[in-house]
């Protein structure tokens, strides 16, 4: 690849179209970018006087790259200059499409194993009240938040600039993260930095500046509790809260787990022969019944992580209570 | 997974009634394992995902970003292109895409790039984000080698 008059060569792509994009990218997506971005605040703030990588530098290193015509050297100069500004490689994120008809194309409607088992949860006797609903994602935030107010002074003071301004920031959230701080703090700031539009939201107390004051926080909570007041309380079906996995003994859950690899390998394996041989019976039989199998096995494996954040969530209150 | 399995019209999951939201709950481990390093167990999460319902962009996406992290590019390049194959908008399979074909030399990472900022505008998603950071690194090395080649002539 190499850069002329026209554009990045080869990729029909010209400078212009590529700069417009960036630059026209909304406001607030600048400002998720400059809270979640360690470097890129610290060139605003501090720049390089205390001792990072000068992104500047980086940039001449790209153009003798692109004036020598070393494609690579271009490309990998940029992905270095990202990799300051930016996440891993190939973060591993779980992001169905927003529209519920969309992402959760393929699955079943409803709950029916549930109804299908009623003696696994059985209903409460009339008169009790009906569990209460609400989404799980909502009551993780509010924890995040009751969390981050709770701890505020310590977060604020995370990013290491001696003293408090009653503000924190992205700078502050990684200094969490990297730093000594309880594994409920962490949590708390990775909840925010996996969710930058609600990040965003804390930030709206005094405009878009990329700082969160304590008043920033207290709204969202109520604007959260209320939000759950409304759906009815407590989560229905709460995500699995795993305690950290590289702390655990070799589970139940691993032993399924590594099952249902097997299993899988099998239906591949068996998968391939079919359609090699699309006539033999046989193969289409021992194929469907590895098929039930992962799937079984995929079923109880969800089942025990259920029964796990289930219990989780039980000890928590009766220790609250 | 195989073609007719794609084409099916109804999955495992709508077959034994596993719902989106216990898929969710999959995912979120699996992301957990993943982000620890557990990389094997991550995998055959989302391969048992992607087994009980092939049309799950979002595990496919995912899938190939464990590969990709494993180093299996080849399967992780397959990953992403079946997550756009059930949907071409799939931000997680267009970013990682376009940097594993920039790293291949291939130019059209260069499109998948730029339709990754484009379905990910706010920046949602921390492949979306990356993808915009990666664009505007190669706009300033282009622009800074224009300006180079102007000072010359």
């Amino acid at each position: 690849m190499a850069v002329d008059s026209v554009g990045i060569a080869g990729t029909g792509v010209s400078v212009q179209q590529v700069e417009g994009m960036v630059a026209g990218l909304d406001k607030m997506a600048s400002t998720i970018t400059g809270a979640f971005s360690p470097t890129a605040r610290l060139v605003d703030t501090v720049g390089s006087a205390i001792g990072l990588p000068d992104p500047i530098k980086q940039i001449a290193k790209i153009a003798v790259g692109v004036g020598t015509g070393d494609v690579m050297g271009i490309v990998s100069g940029a992905f270095g200059l990202a990799g300051d500004l930016m996440e891993a490689i190939a973060a591993t994120q779980y992001h169905p499409h927003p529209d519920p008809a969309k992402g959760g194309c393929g699955y079943a409607q409803s709950t029916p194993r549930a109804q299908e088992e009623p003696h696994c949860a059985p209903p409460p006797p009339p008169g009790c009240p009906q569990p209460p609903r609400a989404d799980p994602d909502l009551v993780r935030e509010r924890q995040a938040l009751q969390t981050l107010l709770q701890d505020f002074d310590a977060i604020d003071n995370a990013g290491g600039l001696w003293f408090r301004d009653g503000k924190f920031s992205g700078l502050d959230m990684n200094a969490v993260m990297k730093g000594d701080f309880p594994p409920e703090m962490k949590q708390a700031v990775r909840y925010f930095q996996e969710h930058p539009e609600k990040y965003c939201r804390m930030d709206r107390s005094d405009g878009f500046d990329g700082l969160v004051t304590r008043g920033g926080l207290q709204q969202e909570l109520c604007r959260v509790n209320s939000q759950i007041d409304a759906q009815g309380g407590m989560p229905a079906a709460p995500a699995p809260v795993m305690s950290p996995p590289e702390m655990q003994a070799p589970s139940m859950e691993s032993r399924a787990l590594s099952k249902l690899g097997a299993a899988q390998g099998e239906v591949d394996r068996l998968m391939e022969q079919a359609m090699e041989h699309p006539d033999d019976k046989q193969l289409q039989l021992q194929l469907q019944k590895a098929q039930e199998r992962v799937q079984a096995l995929f079923t109880m494996i969800s089942d025990m992580y259920k029964r796990d954040a289930d219990n989780f969530q039980h000890m928590s209150q009766n220790m609250r209570a | 997974m195989s073609a007719n399995a794609m084409q099916a019209v109804h999955t495992l999951a709508e077959l034994v009634g596993f719902t989106f939201e216990e898929a969710k709950a999959i995912g979120e481990i699996g992301c957990d394992l993943a982000a620890v390093g557990r990389l094997e167990e991550a995998r055959i999460l989302f391969e048992g995902l992607v087994e009980v319902n092939p049309k799950d962009a979002a595990a496919h996406a995912a899938l190939g970003t464990v590969y990709q992290k494993q180093g299996r590019l080849k399967d992780a390049m397959e990953s992403y292109a079946t997550a756009l194959g059930v949907d071409p908008t799939q931000p997680i399979a267009l970013a990682n895409r376009g940097e594993l074909r920039l790293r291949q030399s291939d130019q059209g990472g260069m499109e998948d790039l730029m339709a990754a900022t484009r379905n990910d505008p706010t920046g949602i998603t921390v492949a979306g984000r990356r993808a915009r950071a990666l664009l505007n690194a190669l706009a300033q090395a282009a622009k800074a080698a224009q300006a180079a080649r102007e000072q010359q002539a």
